[in-house]
């Protein structure tokens, strides 16, 4: 294991660094969640007591503006080119700490980022053309197009890849999404969320599940394919081949077919919701419910949200989507993962051949599997809550919006840019795993009677509800 | 080394438990996940029995990693 440890690029640390006897976990600093909720709520403190301070974070949250003509985005980028140094200074600073705490090398990290810095700007330039809307050329979009262009047609340079943490940026983009979501919408949705998805999840797992096995697949994958399209894609098909005692090959197995389809449903879930003219409260649900993973259905959710306002017979905001999105995927089906492993760890234990191997959860699995980053998320939320109470309501949008949530904003447009274009740059179909029909006709079918129910739920049952969100 | 079941997997030579390990072994996690994400409460897999394993399974082949020597 040694020689794959050290074959992996940027890897800096001997991999028994933490292998101590009778540790029970690993060190809070190398689980990537911890670090989103100290960036994210650290960054919405310094936000909030830059205002208190009569100033602003906002120099530093620099963007491309709305622009017509080549010649405006040039004078922009020359007139702010120091803050745009600045803010590739401030991430990079911040994410090559994280990620040498991870066990990468800043040496290898650094550049890496900084190409995914100068093809975000790119990308970010390229979506504030006041002509972009006429050519669908939602940031999100283009910045997935473009990764997966370059990573399938091109070779990549294998250090580029100490840069594409997906998951880290998604992360910390959620944890500063909290401070632009309302608390008590969390409060009154939350809820609503929480029975659509249990309903979807449960029926899409029970699909995938038992087709699978009545396929003649082995029950210990079933239930990793099952979770992964049920679930938090990836993520849950991982903890629960760890939770079951899955076979190796299983996993690479369920991670390119629950990749394959996250990639198309970005595409196609925004097209389908634009054809319906689906309000953006709407589609941001149907996308949380039937996407696999946050990061795609955040590429999905932000690219639909830009809709709003900027093509005809599309109702509600681009808040609305993402807003949707994010209680019925991070809330509604991300936050249970630890009760499908611990279930499933049991069911296994009891109810399944043995495979020689005693699975050892207890109910603090459940904790253990528990998503932390959603608690940065609420502590965004909540701090912002906590600020806004102080102010009156026209304070609240001369000074608060400007100085505190717009800054907060646009910092998080940028770490969700890295997110989408990191997808694109990593995702090689020629170096993931072959699948065999079986697990990919079951998935398949779970995927149609999600997309269907998801959408029902939606468009039909609550959509009331969400096109008012 | 063979004691009955009952020490966990976390503590056995046979677990791979670093993250950089375990991405390159599951090939396309880090697509659209992490092996440094709390969901996987930092599972790993038993290369004795090339299965995934939570950290707190256990089995009758266990193999107690020798403690580590610091210092000189």
């Amino acid at each position: 294991m040694s020689a794959i440890v050290e074959s992996i690029p940027g890897h800096a640390s001997p991999a028994d660094s933490e292998r101590t006897p009778g540790s029970s976990e690993r060190a809070w600093y190398r689980t990537e969640d911890y670090w989103a909720i100290i960036l994210g709520v650290g960054l919405v403190l310094l936000a909030a007591f830059a205002v208190w301070n009569g100033t602003s974070i906002k120099w530093l949250a620099v963007a491309p503006q709305k622009w017509n003509a080549l010649g405006d985005v040039a004078t922009h980028f020359a007139n702010n080119a120091v803050r745009y140094l600045a803010l590739f200074a401030f991430w990079a600073l911040a994410f090559t700490g994280v990620t040498r705490a991870l066990g990468f090398r800043a040496s290898q990290f650094l550049p890496a980022f900084a190409v995914i810095f100068v093809a975000s700007t790119a990308i970010i330039a390229v979506g504030a053309w006041a002509e972009a809307d006429r050519y669908n050329l939602e940031p999100p979009l283009v910045a997935l197009a473009i990764g997966l262009l370059f990573s399938n047609v091109l070779t990549l340079p294998s250090w580029l890849s100490a840069g594409l943490r997906v998951e880290f940026y998604v992360k910390t983009g959620i944890v500063l999404l909290g401070a632009t979501l309302p608390l008590t919408l969390l409060a009154s949705a939350g809820p609503v969320a929480i029975v659509q998805a249990a309903i979807v999840s449960l029926v899409t797992f029970g699909v995938i599940y038992f087709l699978a096995v009545r396929l003649g697949l082995d029950r210990r994958f079933a239930a990793t394919l099952g979770a992964g399209g049920a679930v938090c894609g990836v993520s849950a098909a991982i903890a629960v081949a760890g939770a079951v005692g899955a076979k190796k090959e299983h996993g690479p197995i369920a991670i390119t077919i629950v990749v394959f389809w996250a990639i198309v449903m970005i595409f196609v879930l925004p097209l389908v919701a634009r054809v319906l003219h689906l309000p953006t409260g709407v589609a941001g649900a149907w996308i949380g419910t039937s996407e696999f993973a946050d990061a795609a259905g955040f590429a999905a959710a932000q690219a639909y949200g830009g809709y709003a306002g900027s093509v005809p017979g599309i109702d509600g905001t681009a808040d609305a989507a993402v807003n949707a999105f994010t209680l019925m995927k991070v809330i509604g089906r991300d936050l249970w993962i630890g009760i499908w492993a611990f279930v499933l760890s049991i069911i296994a234990a009891t109810r399944w051949e043995s495979n020689g191997i005693q699975g050892g959860a207890g109910a603090a699995e459940i904790w253990r599997r528990f998503p932390k980053f959603v608690i940065g998320f609420v502590l965004t939320s909540a701090l912002i809550a906590w600020v806004a109470s102080s102010y009156s309501s026209a304070d609240y949008n001369k000074i608060l919006k400007p100085d505190l949530i717009n800054p907060v904003k646009t910092l998080r447009t940028w770490a969700f840019t890295f997110c989408f274009l990191s997808i694109g740059l990593s995702t090689r179909w020629r170096d993931l795993a072959s699948t065999g029909t079986k697990p990919v006709i079951a998935f398949s079918a779970g995927v149609l009677v999600n997309v269907v129910l998801g959408f029902a739920l939606s468009a039909l049952v609550f959509g009331a509800y969400w096109a008012a969100l | 080394m063979n004691p009955a079941a009952g020490v966990a997997c976390r503590d056995c030579r046979d677990f791979v438990g670093d993250p950089h390990a375990l991405e390159s072994a599951s090939r396309g996690l880090g697509i659209l996940s992490s092996a440094f994400n709390a969901i996987s409460a930092h599972d790993g897999i038993c290369s004795h029995h090339d299965r995934y394993v939570a950290r707190s399974s256990t089995c009758r082949d266990f193999r107690q990693i020798e403690h580590r020597v610091d210092g000189p």
